[in-house]
């Protein structure tokens, strides 16, 4: 039986959620660019009385720069920057940061793939990032051995499927690492499962699902920590995002609820929340609250809803069939769940069978599900 | 009585917080009020009225500052003649031992508790009788909110015709309550909000501290204060929650930091960020509402258009049963059976149909051994095994 843990991304001291917050998880570019922003981040770790720190790459500000059609330079020489104009980051860099900041894990420098629909688009893709990827996780391996071997390290998977992923594995096979971190992008939970079930097959103990606080995905990091990994851990920014747009995320479907100004509600609508922020309040005294109010309260709220909906789904993962039934009590998408649940019951019977074997029975129920 | 009626023709106000009654023109110089409805003022007059007439109203308190009028404002209900604002003046008259004093008199029949309390705060609102401090509308804005959420009465009487405003009584009290005090005292809906959020967690006690210093000239509780306080009130919440604390635990602890900032705020005219001591402040806090351009694909009317609201409650219906019927169990085992016998034994099958046939034989089979998983779990339990919450 491993750990689920969530981490709490996007955070400074004047958006802090709760205290203490258990995990967090701040990234090199942002948080690590200089000295006074790295000591102000200690600060903030110990003022928020955290248990486990996690540095992120700076992959995620690499592919929006790319996307926005900024200078991006991986120049070690040069010093690590994140401006208007571009950004210049290395592995060097974010080794250098880890040995400052001393977190609990840090993940390896990665060149994100974008969206794409297409199967050429996502093979073309794959193979342009592909070189940067696994000569940047190399690299950020042999400089955490070198450096900071006790800071563990997460190699983040850039690939569209399965099979793109052993290409990726095949070529870094060698190097020490501690886990795999996986961007979810358009993954559907009953997808991310057949990835963690292939990390399992590899004998992977360690894995972070980056950037996503969806209830299936979370039932799935659940059931995986409880029946696979010594550690499964999730990250999101939803909570902040959905309050900067007074967005109230529901207590049993996580989803986003309007309480913007202009929204008319009916006061037989209750809140059935039992954080501290909501107790006893209305979605109408929400809804009022001046902006700033309620963006702290929707924050701490959000946050909340998404830390407790771990705690219970982890609860509730003894077998499939019973996180199945919380599930069900739990979330309207009853198509999803079937889809998430059958994946996670024949990965259950199959798990001693070759990854091939299980990602064929998968796909082959899922066509004849939807037939 | 020696009336001397005041020509309203022209205001928009009859009385402090009051819209002005419908009124048709039946011919020149003569004016008729029709159908009035509860608390209208039907009258308004000037007159002398003997002092020991006159009761003073003790739901909202006094002000601080004198009223700038020359005369008293009396509400004329049901009989009683209830001093809405000049009080000083009455007392003043009874001090030079006079008998009387001219009063203005607004006539309103059957006004509860509420309707005086209404009327006493819009005295100074809507500026009819002076200002008052921003210390004192923020508590009377508080008093009078919690007396309308209480109050027995329909609060469609309160209300005065507040579609003026655009605004309407819908199924929610709380909201109609916000828009009787946004009509009644002339504010919008956000800034009665605004007052009420500056008194929330703001003790009694607190208040009539902080109300002493209202007087002094140079610092007092002014709006730049409790809007500079708000962002440190916002953080020991935070905090104050996060620890468990109790409503009354957090009113009181709140109040003490207010006047904690207050007495920072006197002596050095700012109040430092609460977490400051880290040297980091960020701008997030205090950021204007975000544009929604990204977060929603409808029109840019989209933020102002009013939108129904929906929260979904989780499947009541659905009762989280773990119980499994081993019988059903079996019976679903050999339906699995029986169509691998039937993929067996059917010439007519191509290798397509066997896949699809085996894989589906498969989930299914994968669903039954869950079950059994979940049957096995609840006897060891039963046995006394238990589960561990790592996290």
């Amino acid at each position: 039986m491993g750990q689920l843990e969530i981490f709490c991304a996007a955070v400074n001291d004047d958006t802090l959620p709760s205290q203490p917050l258990r995990n967090i998880l701040v990234n090199t570019p942002n948080e690590g660019h200089s000295m006074n922003s790295i000591s102000n981040t200690l600060k903030f770790f110990k003022y928020a009385q955290c248990k486990h720190t996690f540095l992120d790459s700076g992959g995620f500000q690499i592919i929006v720069s790319e996307e926005a059609g900024k200078e991006i330079t991986f120049d070690a020489t040069k010093k690590l920057e994140m401006s208007n104009r571009g950004i210049n980051i290395a592995p060097e860099h974010i080794i250098n940061v880890a040995m400052l900041m001393q977190p609990d894990i840090v993940s390896a420098l990665d060149f994100p793939i974008r969206k794409f629909v297409d199967k050429n688009d996502q093979d073309k893709e794959f193979m342009r990032k592909f070189g940067y990827n696994v000569t940047w996780a190399r690299k950020t391996a042999k400089l955490r051995k070198e450096r900071c071997p006790h800071i563990k390290l997460l190699i983040p998977v850039q690939a569209y499927d399965v099979e793109q992923f052993n290409e990726f594995f095949y070529s870094i096979k060698d190097v020490e690492f501690d886990g795999f971190s996986l961007p979810v992008r358009n993954f559907e939970a009953h997808e991310i499962a057949l990835f963690l079930i292939a990390f399992y097959k590899l004998g992977i103990p360690m894995v972070h699902i980056l950037g996503t606080s969806k209830l299936l995905t979370t039932a799935c990091g659940a059931y995986m920590a409880r029946h696979y990994f010594e550690w499964v851990s999730l990250d999101a920014t939803t909570w902040h995002q959905s309050a900067k747009y007074n967005h109230y995320i529901n207590s049993f479907s996580l989803t986003a609820v309007d309480v913007s100004s202009n929204v008319i509600i009916n006061e037989d609508i209750k809140i059935d929340c039992q954080c501290p922020w909501c107790k006893g309040k209305t979605f109408t005294y929400i809804k009022y609250l001046p902006y700033t109010e309620k963006t702290s309260l929707l924050r701490c709220h959000n946050w909340w809803v998404i830390e407790r909906a771990a705690k219970e789904l982890y609860e509730h993962c003894d077998t499939v069939f019973t996180l199945k039934q919380h599930l069900l009590a739990r979330c309207p998408d009853i198509e999803d769940i079937e889809k998430l649940c059958s994946v996670l019951s024949i990965i259950d019977a199959m798990k001693e069978r070759k990854i091939e074997e299980i990602l064929a029975v998968c796909r082959l129920n899922s066509t004849a599900a939807a037939a | 009585m020696l009336h001397e009626e005041t020509c309203l023709k022209n205001t928009d106000q009859v009385s402090p917080g009051e819209l002005m009654v419908q009124t048709l023109q039946d011919s020149p110089g003569e004016m008729t009020v029709h159908a009035p409805q509860s608390f209208y003022t039907t009258n308004q007059y000037f007159d002398d009225v003997s002092i020991n007439a006159i009761e003073s109203f003790a739901g909202i308190p006094d002000y601080l500052v004198e009223t700038i009028k020359s005369y008293p404002t009396v509400l004329n209900t049901s009989g009683r003649l209830i001093c809405i604002d000049g009080w000083n003046l009455i007392e003043e008259a009874r001090r030079e031992q006079r008998e009387t004093i001219r009063c203005l008199i607004d006539v309103a029949e059957n006004c509860p508790e509420e309707e005086i309390a209404l009327r006493k705060v819009a005295t100074r609102i809507i500026p009819l009788n002076g200002k008052c401090s921003y210390l004192e509308t923020v508590r009377n804005i508080k008093t009078l909110y919690k007396m309308l959420m209480e109050t027995r009465e329909n609060l469609v009487l309160f209300d005065h015709g507040g579609r003026r405003r655009g605004n309407e009584f819908v199924n929610n009290n709380e909201e109609n309550v916000r828009l009787v005090l946004a009509t009644r005292l002339g504010k919008s809906p956000n800034t009665i909000s605004k007052y009420l959020n500056h008194g929330e967690y703001l003790s009694k006690e607190a208040i009539s501290v902080l109300v002493t210093f209202t007087s002094d000239p140079h610092v007092k509780p002014n709006k730049q204060f409790f809007e500079a306080a708000q962002g440190n009130k916002n953080k020991m919440l935070m905090e104050l929650k996060s620890s468990g604390k109790s409503e009354n635990e957090i009113d009181e602890n709140l109040s003490g930091y207010v006047l904690q900032m207050m007495a920072e705020y006197r002596r050095k005219g700012t109040i430092d960020n609460y977490a400051n001591a880290r040297n980091q402040v960020s701008q997030d806090d205090q950021a204007p509402e975000p544009s929604t351009e990204n977060a929603q694909t409808d029109t840019v009317n989209a933020k102002f258009l009013p939108k129904y609201f929906s929260c979904y409650q989780g499947n009541r219906s659905f009762t989280e049963d773990t119980s499994i019927d081993v019988n059903e169990l079996k019976k679903d085992l050999s339906t699995v059976a029986e169509n691998l016998i039937d993929a067996s034994r059917n010439e007519c099958f191509q290798i397509d149909i066997i896949i699809s046939r085996i894989t589906v034989c498969i989930a299914a089979l994968s669903d039954c051994l869950q079950k059994c998983k979940t049957i096995d779990l609840s006897n060891q339990e039963q046995e006394g095994g238990n589960t561990t919450w790592v996290n």
